[in-house]
Order: structure tokens, then C-alpha cells, then sequence
């Protein structure tokens, strides 16, 4: 357990939290065009342009690094689409062709030169987020990181692309079709994202790390997109949680590996955001709103009890037209067994008519309240209605209809009960009530003809 | 291979036997439209080896015997598949995009605990990152068996599954129409893969290994339009390319192996591209120049 220091930690954070707001917006247009991969590619392809400008140069000077970086990185891009589409082959294949081999070209080229510069492969990988702070330039008095300054113009740049272009690049994200017949210029959009993605890339990756690019990305972006619809809505969602990523993702390997595994070592920075990031989507997806796991368990959970009450209250109306009195424990077998759920979910929703009001309990004697009544009246109608009506108009068999209305009962309000009405009043005899095909009156419900 | 020495003997029988099964998973992957499966799986193995690593040291053992890290490394490669499919369904994004979810956070998580191995006292002699890059001199005889037995089994099950594997590849829903289990074939495709991909890491390293995977098959796709041929000779290209790249690095100093046989089968895949009978570029050039002619 190491305390922070604020001038290396601080640094270690702030630059983590840049290239995440950096990141945000190239990696929402990726997720949402669905061409993730190619920060994958670009961070990989980035080698053999930085042992190129070396050897083209004779110095480690960052600026040669950075531009041979991005000449590279643009070239992946531009590669792999023109093989894409000349070849004919399968654009993730074309992707993965390109940025091996010019992984593997990169490293072939940088062990011929590792004897006269110290270029490290591994470096390039996983970054060293930690040693980032120590390369400083004196600005206005104070130090501050070359990382942080390349960062924070290629966030700059990124904003700025994104508010110049805002509708051209919105258009293109969701509907490339319709941007190219209204003149926004989809070749030229597609180049700016492929551009901005390069640009992060290549100044992202000196500092964290080309995995590191990668994760940040894509997981804060495919995060946020659980979140909102809206393209405004991913990009400040994704820079929120790359943030929070950074952040925490820097305490646990500083602070938590240590105390935990680690016997007091740091794990690198750069490793534990990126997987901080993945755990961070894992609990996007469990808790989202709209599309979390527990609200999707939460709505079918409800959905199950409400059918289960809505069958209890069918059942009792129906007992009640025989004349039969049941007490609960009778109820609950019949229930279990009538709609094939289980004993604590009978139990559950039988638990619950009576809270409402629904279902009272005389004595022993489970009853309908004149409340209940009108509802379990009502579903009656459903289902008859719907056995009359698949019968006749569907020609399915007598036996064969109870289960079905079963299942559409559920889903029938009363204006769709009006219309079956309607719809089967017209074809028998009218001075008899509705009867359903076994000769079972079919309901009145209060207020429906 | 005569006059060649014992040890590159061993590492070129032993690439060209991996770069023919390379070629045959690698078609199947291709063609099941997920090529880039391979590159999520090489990097999801990583946090698998070094928590091997780790808890075989925690268990007293030397966290250096290799069926106990290669055993690690299908955990994390199965993990990563699993948490691709999890991940694209729950997060209701695209294939592509669950990939690259998944090789940056395993690949993270897998530097987070390297950094820690190499900390530790015995950790640096670990040699863990070699598997990153791939370390072929290495290999030795233990390993020519273990890749012949990986490449034996892929190519046995691709033979003995081909009808349905070439039903799964060009016609799902017709083979989900007619009773095929697509889902468990889907999964013995991804097995195969992972197996290949396991046992070309000590080769190649689980970077490259993506590009031993879909460069012999997307080059032997260019020439040819039959399964029956299509397999084969994406082998035989992954086996050459294996010999062919261990040959030029052994040839002079300062070569790795493993980027010299990714290089040996981009440049048999330039030479398709250009070459092929039909779809090459050469082909395709003059049809079209024919096509276009004022008549």
C-alpha cells in the first residue's frame, strides 16, 4: 500500500483521464458503426511506422516517433479498406491481414536497429503510464508531462472535428446511405473518424500503451451505449467512464494489488485500467436502465407475477360459477397446477389479491371482492372470447383452444374485448348469450357490450 | 532438410505442422465470417498463463512447467469466448466490437498480473512474455510432438465433420433447418481454433498467431471457390510458410522466427492477390479490360 503522490499519481491519473476524453469520440463513432477492430489494428500497425522513422531519421526525437506513427496507422486504415474492397475478401480479415503484417514487419525491423536504440516492443504493448510523468516540459513555471500536452491537443482537435462536423458525422454513424444522397460527403466523414481514431491512437499509445488505446476506445463507448440512444449522450457517457476507469483503475494497482496478490508490489497502471474498464462494462450491463440484466430480470419477474394473478383470479371466478368454495391451501394446488408454476409463485401472487383487495379470506373460504370479481369477470370474457374466435375464424379444434386463450387473455384490454365481441356477436344467434365452444356463458363485463 | 541442423529441423517441422493446422481452423474461421475471433482468443490467453503462473508458484511447483501454463492459456482463451458471446449479447453490441472488448480487458488484466511475476523475486526468469512475441528457437523436441498432436486432431475432426463444417460454413440456417446441432458445431469450430491458437503461441506468439490463421486461408480463398480444395491448400500454404520462415531466419542472425513467417505468408498472400486464376487482380484486370472494350 503506497500513498499517492500527488506529482506522480496525480499526473498518472490526469493523463489516463485525457486520453479517455480523447478516446470518447473516435471510439463512440466506432462502436456505433460496428468497425470496433480497427483501434485494434491501428495500435498494432503503429510498430513499423516508429522503426521506419527511426531508421529514416537516425533519432528517437518524438516528433519523427509521431509522425511515422500516424503515417502508419492511416496507412492500416486506408490498406485494409482498398483490400476489402478490391479483393473481395471479408473486411475483418482484410483488417487482421494488414496489421500483422505490419506488426510483424515492425518487429523485424526493430530488432535489426535494437542494438543501436533502445525501442522496445514490449514498451509499445503496455506502455509505461508510470515513467510518463517523469518526461516533463517547463511550462509556465511548472512541469508538465509531454504526455499530457500531446494528449490534451489531440482531445482539443477531437472536440473540435466533432463540434465542425457534428451533423455530417451524426448522419454518417447512423445512416450512411441516407448522408450520401443528402451531399454530406460519407468518404470524407469516414476519413475524419478513421483520422481522429489514427491521431488518438498514435499519441495515446506512447503513454499507455497500444491494448491500453484499444480498451479505452471501445469499452467506455460500448458502455455508454447502454446508457443513451443518442450519439451526444455515448461520447460524454464514454468520457465519464473512461474517467472513472482512470481513476480507479490506477488506485487498484496501486492500492488494491498491492494489498491483496501482490505482497505490496504496483501492477502496471496501464493492465489494470484496461481490465478496470472491462469489470466497469460487466456492471454497465448488469445495472442499465433500459437494458441491464437486472431491470430485464425485474420486468419479467413482474410479468410472470402478473400473470399468475391475473390466473388466480380467473380460477376463483370460475369456481365461484360452479358454486365451489375452496379455501387457499386448495387454491394454491389448483393454481399450481391449472397454470404449471411453481408453489412459492402461487403463494406469492395469491399473498398479493389479498393485500390489494382483491381476495378476501372468510373463515377458510377464499373469496372474490366485488373488486376482484370485475377483474376475474373480465378475464373470463378474454379467454372465452378468444376460444369462440379461434374456433370459428381460425378453424382450431375444440380441445385445442383452451391453452392458447390462456396465453392471449393476458394481452386483451377492453377495447380488443369490444371488438372480438363485436366480431363473434355477428355470427350466431342473437337472442342467445355468447357461449363459448363448451357451452359456457361467456361473461358480461361492467361497461362493455 | 538435409544439411540444415538438428534444431531448425525440429522448429520448421514443427511451424509447418502448426501452419497447416493454422490453415484449416483458420479457413473455418473465415469463412464463419469471424476472423478476428483469433485475435481476441490469442490475446484472452494471456491472463490465463499468468494466473497458471501464479498459482502454480502458490502451490510450491516452479510455475515453468509448460502443460500447466498452456492449461492456463486455453482457460483464459475459453473465458474470452465465452465473455465474447456474453458481452455481445448483454451489451447488445456488434461481433466486432465484443471482440475488442474483450482482448483489451484480458490483455490488460494479463499485463497487470506480468508486471506483478516480473516483479517478484523468481518472476523475471519466468519468460512469460515470450509467449507475447512468440519464442520459436526454443522449441524442442517435446514441442514438434505436442504441435503434431494438435495438428493431427484439428485436421482429423475437420475430415471426419466435413459435411456438416462446410453445411455450418455456407448455409447455417439451412442447417439449423435440417437438425444439424449448429450450436455445438459453432463451438468445436471455436475449440479447434483455440487449440491452434494455444499451440502456436510458444511459435509465434498470441500476436501473430491471428495472421498464421487467416493469411493461408484468405490466400488459398482467393484461388479456389471448393471446400474439398479450399482446406488443403490453405494447409499446405501454412505449412510452407512455416518452413519458409524458419529457412530465412535461420539464415542469417537477427531474424526471429515468428515474424519471418508471418512475413513468408504475406508474401504468399501478395502473390495470390495478384496471381489467383479468377479473383486475383492480375485476372480480374484483364476480364475487365475485355469487358470494357468499345466494340
Amino acid at each position: 500500500m503506497n500513498a499517492w503522490t500527488w506529482a506522480v499519481d496525480g499526473w498518472i491519473i490526469a493523463i489516463g483521464a485525457l486520453s479517455a476524453i480523447a478516446c470518447a469520440v473516435p471510439g463512440a463513432f466506432l462502436v456505433v458503426r460496428r468497425t470496433s477492430m480497427v483501434a485494434d489494428a491501428i495500435s498494432h500497425a503503429v510498430l513499423p511506422g516508429i522503426a521506419i522513422a527511426f531508421l529514416l531519421s537516425g533519432t528517437r526525437d518524438p516528433l519523427f516517433m509521431f509522425l511515422g506513427a500516424a503515417a502508419a496507422g492511416v496507412f492500416a486504415t486506408l490498406a485494409s479498406a482498398s483490400l476489402a474492397r478490391f479483393a473481395r475478401i471479408d473486411s475483418g480479415a482484410a483488417l487482421g491481414i494488414v496489421f500483422t503484417t505490419m506488426f510483424a514487419l515492425g518487429l523485424l525491423l526493430i530488432v535489426q536497429v535494437a542494438d543501436r536504440v533502445d525501442l522496445d516492443p514490449s514498451c509499445v504493448l503496455y506502455g509505461a503510464v508510470e515513467l510518463a510523468p517523469l518526461d516533463s516540459i517547463l511550462i509556465a513555471g511548472s512541469e508538465i508531462p509531454r504526455a499530457a500536452l500531446v494528449l490534451g491537443a489531440v482531445t482539443l482537435l477531437n472536440i473540435a472535428l466533432a463540434f465542425i462536423f457534428w451533423k455530417e458525422l451524426k448522419l454518417m454513424a447512423f445512416d450512411p446511405a441516407l448522408a450520401r444522397t443528402l451531399g454530406c460527403r460519407p468518404k470524407l466523414m469516414e476519413s475524419i473518424v478513421l483520422g481522429m481514431a489514427a491521431a488518438t491512437c498514435v499519441a495515446a499509445f506512447e503513454s499507455v500503451g497500444s491494448i491500453l488505446v484499444v480498451a479505452m476506445m471501445i469499452i467506455p463507448a460500448a458502455a455508454a451505449r447502454l446508457f443513451s440512444d443518442r450519439l451526444a449522450g455515448v461520447i460524454v457517457g464514454a468520457m465519464i467512464v473512461g474517467i472513472v476507469g482512470a481513476v480507479l483503475g490506477h488506485w487498484v494497482a496501486t492500492s488494491l494489488a498491492p494489498g491483496l496478490v501482490t505482497g505490496g508490489r504496483d501492477a502496471s497502471s496501464a493492465g489494470s485500467i484496461a481490465a478496470t474498464l472491462g469489470a466497469l462494462l460487466v456492471v454497465c450491463i448488469i445495472i442499465s436502465p433500459r437494458r441491464g440484466i437486472v431491470v430485464r430480470l425485474a420486468h419479467r419477474w413482474l410479468l410472470t407475477l402478473r400473470i399468475a394473478r391475473e390466473d388466480a383470479l380467473g380460477l376463483l371466478w370460475r369456481l365461484d360459477e360452479d358454486g365451489r368454495a375452496v379455501d387457499v391451501a386448495q387454491l394454491r394446488g389448483l393454481l399450481v397446477r391449472g397454470s404449471a408454476i411453481p408453489n412459492w409463485l402461487a403463494r406469492a401472487a395469491i399473498a398479493r389479491l389479498v393485500r390489494d383487495g382483491r381476495v378476501e379470506c372468510a373463515g377458510n373460504v377464499a373469496r372474490l371482492t366485488a373488486h376482484g370479481r370485475v377483474e376475474g369477470a373480465s378475464l373470463v370474457r378474454s379467454h372465452r372470447l378468444w376460444e369462440i374466435y379461434l374456433m370459428q375464424r381460425l378453424a382450431i379444434a375444440k380441445d385445442h383452444v383452451h391453452s392458447t386463450a390462456m396465453v392471449l387473455e393476458h394481452i386483451t384490454d377492453s377495447a380488443m374485448r369490444d371488438k372480438l365481441a363485436r366480431e363473434e356477436g355477428g355470427v350466431g344467434d342473437h337472442s342467445q348469450p355468447l357461449a363459448d365452444p363448451h357451452g359456457r356463458a361467456v361473461p358480461e363485463a361492467p361497461g362493455e357490450k | 532438410m538435409i544439411g540444415l541442423d538438428y534444431n531448425t529441423q525440429v522448429v520448421a517441422a514443427a511451424t509447418a505442422l502448426l501452419g497447416g493446422a493454422a490453415g484449416v481452423a483458420g479457413c473455418l474461421l473465415l469463412l464463419r465470417r469471424r476472423a478476428l475471433m483469433g485475435d481476441a482468443l490469442g490475446h484472452a490467453t494471456l491472463p490465463g498463463i499468468a494466473a497458471a503462473y501464479l498459482v502454480s508458484v502458490a502451490m510450491g511447483g516452479t510455475g515453468k512447467e509448460p502443460w500447466i501454463l498452456l492449461a492456463g492459456a486455453a482457460v483464459g482463451a475459453i473465458a474470452g469466448v465465452i465473455a465474447v458471446l456474453v458481452i455481445r449479447r448483454g451489451a447488445r453490441v456488434s461481433d466486432e466490437t465484443a471482440m475488442a472488448i474483450v482482448l483489451g480487458a484480458f490483455f490488460g488484466l494479463g499485463t497487470a498480473l506480468l508486471t506483478v511475476i516480473q516483479a517478484s523475486p523468481k518472476g523475471h526468469q519466468a519468460g512469460l512474455s515470450s509467449f507475447i512475441l512468440g519464442h520459436a528457437a526454443s522449441m524442442v523436441a517435446s514441442d514438434l510432438r505436442a504441435a503434431s498432436i494438435v495438428a493431427l486432431a484439428c485436421v482429423a475432426l475437420v475430415v471426419l465433420l466435413t459435411k456438416e463444417l462446410r453445411l455450418l460454413c455456407f448455409d447455417e440456417s439451412f442447417a439449423r433447418t435440417i437438425g444439424r446441432p449448429v450450436r455445438w458445431l459453432d463451438a468445436l469450430v471455436l475449440l479447434i481454433v483455440t487449440a491452434v491458437v494455444i499451440a502456436g503461441l510458444q511459435a509465434v506468439g498470441l500476436i501473430l498467431i491471428l495472421a498464421l490463421l487467416i493469411l493461408p486461408a484468405t490466400a488459398a480463398r482467393l484461388c479456389t471457390d471448393r471446400f474439398a480444395t479450399l482446406l488443403p491448400l490453405a494447409a499446405a500454404l501454412g505449412a510452407v510458410s512455416g518452413v519458409g520462415g524458419t529457412l530465412v531466419s535461420s539464415s542469417a542472425p537477427n531474424l526471429p522466427t515468428g515474424p519471418c513467417i508471418v512475413l513468408f505468408a504475406a508474401a504468399l498472400f501478395a502473390v495470390a492477390l495478384i496471381f489467383a486464376p479468377r479473383r486475383g487482380l492480375l485476372a480480374r484486370a484483364s476480364a475487365s479490360r475485355v469487358r470494357g472494350s468499345p466494340s
